[in-house]
């Protein structure tokens, strides 16, 4: 868990943004920078997965976001990803009816270079147990192995920042256990930027740089992921003990 | 309600009729046992009634039909897998194609298959424009105002071909040799026939090369299968349905070439295939791009064999048979014979 | 930014309404005379059958969210129950009114079962395959049904001894039959607003809505959506069998798939979702057509071409889709928009001071404490909205 590098990946000012007449966000501010890894904290409806959506351009918003100075406020979501953002949604988001393998293909639709199978091999080889499943209809995999997929195929499209949605929900402990492992390891080894939104604290922590604390749709708290972690409001409430 | 019914009562009976239906249906190897069981006392039946020449013979007429089926839902398959929606459209489209390529072969002198060929790319062009300008700028997911879209062009093609070409027949060459056949096993192969087997199946075959091995079929599956995830992956959802669009297209022109020799060219002479199309379609699930062939071919089979057998129906009310397939299928399983279990919803 | 405010309720209120509903039923009453001429007035009754047709099917496409293609199937057999039984078995127009009802409910209920369960699609294909087949089996039985030939009966609806209306005239009877038509089409609209009202009715509406929250909860409706489709299916037999009452003659091809789709096509643009919208629908269903195809007869280049005719088929398309852009809510929508920017009835909560006017020129805020409501701004969010964004 290196210390955060010094330049701004993504910068969030002022965001409100919801769904028509629901506002959910009410002038959020947050930033990730270069190779951190960055967990937002809340309780259901505190707006974690519309912060992920807004950034994604997926529903309307106000107010600044700029990922390494380019606004993403007013794009499509296809622009946004082209631009190197890779959103891994809650519930997965894999294409149930296309195969493994055809999934990681997919994933690096954006890409013009021709390494994409180097790629897949490459993720193959970390995620053994996606190899042995490569011809395997996506959607008959279990829940953990859909998630190592849906992360494997966020990464293949080398995006700069790679947002992940509640990863924890709906896996047994010691799978997400494993889960938090690589994802640090992808962080430190390859310095993959995360913003990583959860309920499940405990293990969010251990491969974060920062936190940050959101409740109904305001940052509540900020700080380092120490800082946080030894506060007792967030213990009590996130934490459990 | 004014009636006096006890509706919770009925919603009850209703709710656990079709629950006991769903586990009829659910039975698969029961049902295939059945069903196998049934085709194979009728095949006997036919075969010792009216001899074995004629049932080959029929069967290889069936093809024919069951094969043109399984075209045009494909194209239905295709577009109601990456959109959802049913393109009620479809056979008009092949219809305005199909008098297109008649334009060319017949007030132009071009050869039968070139005209063919024009007229699927100038249907390709137009599917695409149509799904450009009136069903892109529509929310997908708002089902209703998209089927009027289609409904629309339902009308203004068929208006349009009733003003431009009038509702008397044309005659349309086939682009085979005519009248050639071959005797195989005491049945006769028409050249005709066979050609548009083979033509279907390559196309077919090329269909499910360029869904499988290409970049825009690797959008296009993805789309049918997970809309939000393809755009958090980049792909551009308006392009890739158009792509379904003028696929779906082109099959239809092609298919409408292939059946006009057999029924002359009308601008209703898709109306009957359409919904045997849609049979097709149903039998085999909505979202089921094998199961659209697989279907076509059994109701193709279908069609003929009991229009054949069953003399008090006789070939009227073959369409008759279609309709009661449909309402069968969907009782029993409603998923067709290949479709995904998503497809269904209360 | 309504020109007149009105409060709900008030004298003034009820004033605007009583004058509304007499203008209204005034109006539908003075038509026969407005006609003048039996034809005219011959096709203003059609245009209520036809209202009454197209207001069954937006019990399905607009309250339940369905699509159903097939409805010239149950017009065309309450029709024929009619025509088979005035003209071969001497019944009188009256009681096969409701045999006519009674069958096309049963009809429809048991079309409806294996379609409505699942996707609203499913029942479209059903239902389309269900009115391709119709005219087919007339053709096919035609002994029964009088085939390609068609079926007439000779005898007419006359008025009453007690009525004004001079059965002798040219006039009476055809006003007559208008009237009668008229009234029986307002029994069939009271009937549908009372279901449409009801626990059914509202409980249909919410799943149109939104599929899941009312599954979960606990709406379960797959014997309400059928009720209601025997219940759209009933009605459409019946102005089947009105239409026999203007005209008693049947034939295969008014009754196929051309007019199930333009039965469709007119609700769209009368207004779907709003019972009123028929008026407006049967008004489009009987003169587009026939506007067009007097206009198709006078233009150069479509005259003496032998499916020119059709035409009227084009117009048809290209109306639908001009509405489907720009007044999806059709013309009952146009119509609600205007009178929006004329008259505003707002709440009148008992609890309000008394002192407040009835009247208000110009618009008078939402709510009676505005200081503690922030009203809805229009703010620069860029939305996706409901038009894709791509």
């Amino acid at each position: 868990m290196s210390t955060a590098v010094g330049t701004t990946m993504l910068d969030v000012r002022e965001l409100w943004a919801g769904y028509g007449p629901v506002q959910v966000l009410h002038g959020v501010n947050f930033h990730v920078d270069v190779g951190e890894v960055v967990v937002v904290l809340g309780a259901n409806g505190a707006g974690k997965t519309t912060t992920l959506r807004a950034i994604c351009q997926m529903i309307g918003t106000k107010g600044r976001i700029e990922l390494q100075g380019t606004q993403l406020v007013g794009r499509s979501t296809t622009d946004v990803v082209r631009r190197g953002v890779a959103h891994v949604p809650q519930g997965r988001g894999t294409f149930p009816d296309l195969s493994v393998r055809d999934n990681l293909e997919v994933g690096a639709y954006t890409r013009r270079d021709n390494e994409v199978s180097t790629d897949i091999d490459r993720w193959f080889d970390a995620f053994p147990r996606l190899a042995d499943r490569r011809s395997q209809l996506a959607g008959s995999l279990s829940g953990g192995e859909q998630q190592m997929l849906a992360i494997a195929r966020a990464l293949m499209g080398r995006p700069r920042l790679l947002l992940l949605d509640e990863p924890s929900l709906g896996l047994a402990p010691l799978i997400v256990q494993d889960l938090f492992r690589r994802l640090g390891d992808l962080n430190a080894e390859q310095g993959i930027t995360m913003l990583v939104v959860e309920q499940n604290a405990n293990l969010a922590f251990e491969i974060a740089h920062r936190a940050y604390v959101l409740e109904a749709g305001q940052m509540a708290m900020s700080g380092t992921a120490d800082e946080l972690r030894n506060d007792d409001a967030v213990r009590r409430a996130y934490l459990g003990y | 309600m004014a009636i006096g019914l006890d509706t919770e009562k009925a919603n009850e009976a209703v709710k656990g009729g079709y629950a006991s239906l769903e586990r009829f249906g659910s039975k698969r190897w029961r049902n295939l046992g059945i069903l196998a069981a049934a085709v194979v006392v009728f095949c006997i039946y036919a075969i010792h009634a009216h001899g074995f020449r004629l049932f080959f013979q029929r069967i290889v007429d069936a093809l024919n039909n069951g094969f043109i089926y399984a075209a045009m839902a494909l194209a239905l398959v295709l577009i109601y897998k990456a959109t959802g929606v049913i393109n009620f459209a479809q056979g008009n489209m092949a219809m305005f194609g199909t008098f297109i390529a008649y334009v060319f072969i017949s007030d132009h002198g071009f050869p039968v298959w070139l005209g063919i060929f024009i007229a699927m790319l100038i249907s390709a062009a137009g599917g695409a424009a149509i799904e450009r300008l009136f069903i892109r700028p529509f929310d997908p997911s708002n089902h209703l105002a998209i089927i009027i879209v289609t409904l629309a062009w339902f009308l203004i093609l068929g208006s349009a071909a009733q003003v431009i070409w009038g509702a008397d027949p044309h005659s349309f060459d086939t682009p085979f040799p005519r009248n050639r056949h071959f005797d195989f096993l005491d049945a006769r192969f028409f050249y005709e026939n066979v050609g548009t087997w083979l033509v279907v199946l390559v196309t077919l075959v090329l269909v499910s090369l360029l869904l499988r091995k290409t970049k825009i079929g690797l959008a296009f599956r993805s789309v049918s299968s997970n809309l939000e995830s393809s755009k958090l992956v980049g792909i551009h959802i308006g392009r890739t349905i158009q792509f379904g669009w003028a696929l779906a297209a082109a099959v239809g022109t092609l298919a409408g070439c292939l059946i006009a020799h057999n029924t002359f060219l009308t601008p209703g002479f898709m109306g009957t295939v359409l919904i045997y199309s849609f049979a097709a379609a149903t039998l085999g699930g909505l979202d089921s791009l094998p199961g659209a062939v697989v279907g076509g071919l059994l109701i193709g089979l279908a069609e003929t064999m009991i229009g054949g057998y069953v003399t008090p129906l006789g070939s009227d009310l073959a369409l008759g048979g279609a309709l009661v397939i449909i309402i069968v299928v969907l009782l029993v399983k409603p998923n067709g014979l290949f479709g995904s279990k998503r497809a269904e919803r209360v | 930014m309504a020109l007149v405010t009105l409060k709900e309720r008030t004298p003034v209120h009820r004033a605007y309404q009583t004058i509304f509903w007499a203008l209204a039923i005034g109006a539908m009453l003075y038509v026969p005379w407005f006609a003048n001429k039996p034809a005219r007035i011959d096709q203003y009754t059609q245009v209520v059958c036809y209202a009454v047709a197209i207001m069954a099917l937006n019990l399905v496409i607009g309250f339940s969210g369905q699509i159903s293609l097939g409805h010239s199937a149950f017009v065309g057999v309450g029709a024929y129950t009619t025509i088979i039984l005035v003209a071969d078995y001497h019944w009188s127009y009256f009681t096969t009114i409701p045999v006519a009802f009674v069958l096309t409910f049963l009809l429809g209920f048991l079309i409806g079962l294996p379609a409505l369960r699942i996707r609203g699609l499913y029942l479209a294909v059903v239902t389309l395959a269900a009115a391709t087949v119709f005219p087919t089996l007339i053709v096919k039985y035609e002994d029964f049904t009088g085939g390609p030939n068609g079926k007439q009966a000779k005898s007419r609806l006359l008025p009453p001894d007690w009525s004004p209306l001079d059965p002798k005239s040219r006039f009476g009877p055809v006003a007559y039959r208008y009237f009668l038509c008229l009234f029986i089409g307002a029994i069939l609209f009271l009937i549908a607003r009372n279901v449409l009202r009801s626990r059914v009715g509202r409980a249909i509406i919410a799943q149109r809505d939104n599929q899941t929250s009312a599954a979960t909860s606990g709406v379960n409706l797959a014997a309400y959506k059928t009720l209601t489709f025997g219940l759209s299916a009933a009605i459409a037999g019946v102005a089947g069998s009105l239409l026999m009452i203007e005209t008693p003659q049947a034939t295969d091809t008014k009754f196929g798939v051309d007019l199930a789709i333009f039965l469709v096509v007119a609700l769209v643009l009368g207004g779907i979702a709003s019972l009123p919208g028929a008026i407006p629908a049967g008004l489009i269903f009987v003169f587009v057509p026939y506007y067009t195809r007097n206009w198709s007869d006078n233009v150069g280049w479509l005259q003496g071409r032998p499916g020119a005719g059709a035409i009227s088929g084009v117009f048809y398309g290209v109306l639908l889709l001009i509405f489907v852009f720009v007044l999806p809510g059709g013309v009952m929508d146009g119509i609600h928009r205007v009178k929006a920017r004329l008259i505003k009835v707002i709440p009148n909560p008992a609890w309000l001071p008394k002192d407040h006017a009835e009247v208000v020129v110009g618009d008078e805020p939402l709510s009676p404490f505005p200081e503690l409501v922030a009203e809805p701004t229009d703010s620069d969010l860029t939305s996706t909205t409901t038009r894709g964004s791509e």
